[in-house]
């Protein structure tokens, strides 16, 4: 069964590498959709580059390829050259293309001291699927993409955000307890040093992709979506529009009605990938575990946000997210007992003054759920049933952009 | 255009936390209370129990807690309640203007009838 497979490689890997359990976890897992992009962070020294190579050399055997921003890596080496006798011989620009664009296993190693144009060539390869040379296009095949860099490193060149946001997770391995460091020990004699050298090849790649096939067929519960779309539109969501506000938050945020929420505390919010990277995480546990529920969506979440977001005072981004987390599970809550859902739900049927009413009380206190009833009340506008005044946007003085008033009626 | 899904995510809630109408008296009208959820401790049976009591005249548990969301909701009620009141206070007002001048009316049509009445006697 494909499950005990990827079960094995689990155990494979936890077998060469002590400790950082949960991150092994979520990189397997995350393997499990097509054109996966890891990102492993840490301090030098605690294991990045070995657990790309454990991770390569378990799911793609010796069909792997790395480069290293710490060595001089030109366009050639990473995308393709030209073919100088053809050239010379028949006039005709004829591209080689690398090893590392063919390969179904891609690492890389210290990411963050890549040179602009080595990362421009890798962003379109996982934006687009594809690499260009001379002129010359050629479709990269599925692949597993594995990077790692230590963030505390100086660096040349300061990588752009939607760079990173290519990587579907972003998880951090922490350095070795006491007796950790007695099991590594243990390990590097018992495998004489070779961790990787001894590292078996569990999956192959035509395995892989089946899994992907099956992981993409499975179906989720509309609840469990709405959550992922819930706490992904948490954390974007911001009733003075700071995704197009030259002014960000703190300064977004003086006198506004929700300055004690979670919004208040993001200056750049997540981006739309972090919903689908957790959709497709949450297939992968179904498929893998027979079940995914809204704890787990929490704890994957984790590994989903740190790269993608930025916050107005940050001290550990793992620690931060938590707090953020903790929040947004209380308001969760809060909209249960409140019953916000079920009175969209009627209000989605029809207007109902009384459950309008009550809806207006909880939006006051909810951007989310405020967004959904403004859209509402633009439709009852236009249908006559509200005048505008009496709604909450102009009320309140909340102009949302991009669906309302031009031409809505 | 709703999605499908988004429809069946807040239905799926809905059942999960419900609410409850009981058609009132005055026609077209209903109150709404907070249903029973099924995936959690009812904490706010509590504030049902003061809503039952006070709308539907059940008797309430010996201590009634009521949180913000219910003394919203009773907000919202007295502050009905209290324009309902005063809208009846102002026809009242008007009725009574209207009452004392047929009165007065009345009045001086009298005093004009018994003042016309040996006029018109024969002699």
């Amino acid at each position: 069964m494909l499950q005990n497979k990827v079960m094995d490689l689990e155990k494979e890997i936890m077998a060469r590498f002590v400790g950082n359990e949960e991150a092994i976890r979520m990189i397997v897992l995350n393997q499990l959709h097509p054109r996966s992009a890891t990102l492993i962070r840490a301090p030098r020294g605690v294991g990045k580059s070995t657990l790309m190579l454990l991770l390569l050399k378990g799911i793609a055997g010796d069909d792997f390829v790395v480069i290293s921003g710490a060595s001089e890596v030109k366009r050639g080496e990473v995308v393709g050259r030209l073919h100088i006798p053809s050239l010379e011989k028949e006039g005709v620009e004829r591209v080689l293309w690398a090893a590392f664009t063919r390969s179904r296993g891609k690492g890389i190693d210290e990411l963050n001291r890549l040179n602009p144009y080595t990362t421009a060539n890798i962003h379109h390869l996982m934006q687009f699927g594809e690499v260009w040379a001379y002129g010359q296009q050629s479709k990269v095949e599925d692949y597993i993409l594995i990077a790692n860099e230590n963030p505390s490193d100086a660096t040349s060149f300061v990588h752009p955000p939607p760079f990173y946001d290519r990587f579907d997770i972003c998880v951090f391995l922490r350095t070795l307890t006491l007796s950790e460091k007695f099991q590594l020990q243990e390990l590097l004699d018992r495998y004489e040093g070779n961790l990787i050298e001894s590292m078996p090849q569990v999956l192959s790649f035509e395995d892989l992709q089946e899994v992907r096939r099956e992981v993409a067929e499975v179906e989720l519960d509309p609840d469990l979506i709405g959550y992922i779309n819930l706490l992904v539109r948490d954390f974007q969501s911001c009733i003075r529009g700071k995704e197009s506000s030259e002014v960000k938050p703190p300064t977004l945020c003086e006198g506004c009605h929700f300055i004690r929420d979670v919004c208040g505390m993001i200056k750049e919010p997540v981006s739309e990938r972090a919903t689908v990277v957790l959709t497709h995480l949450a297939k992968a546990v179904k498929w893998l575990y027979g079940k995914c529920s809204i704890d787990d969506i929490f704890q994957m979440a984790l590994w989903i946000f740190p790269h993608r977001l930025n916050l107005i005072r940050m001290r550990n981004i793992l620690s931060d997210i938590q707090e953020l987390f903790e929040r947004e599970r209380v308001k969760m809550e809060d909209r249960r007992l409140r019953r916000q859902w079920t009175l969209l739900n009627e209000l989605i049927k029809g207007f109902n003054p009384s459950i309008y009413r009550l809806a207006r009380d909880a939006a006051v206190e909810d951007v989310t759920f405020a967004e959904e009833l403004i859209k509402m009340e633009e439709k009852w506008i236009g249908e006559g049933l509200m005048k505008r005044g009496e709604d909450i946007s102009t009320q309140m003085g909340w102009r949302l952009q991009g669906y309302n008033y031009w031409r809505s009626r | 255009m709703e999605s499908e899904k988004y429809r069946k995510f807040l239905e799926i809630e809905s059942k999960k936390a419900p609410l409850e109408k009981k058609q009132s008296d005055m026609r077209e009208r209903f109150w709404i209370s907070w249903g029973e959820s099924v995936d959690r401790a009812p904490i706010e049976k509590g504030t049902s129990d003061i809503i039952d009591s006070l709308y539907f005249g059940n008797d309430p548990s010996r201590t009634v807690v009521i949180d913000r969301k219910v003394a919203k909701i009773l907000q919202e009620r007295l502050r009905g309640l209290e324009e309902e009141n005063m809208r009846l206070h102002k026809r009242v007002r008007l009725m009574r203007l209207i009452m004392y001048a047929l009165i007065l009316i009345i009045f001086l049509m009298a005093i004009a009838i018994v003042q016309a009445e040996p006029l018109m006697m024969p002699l």
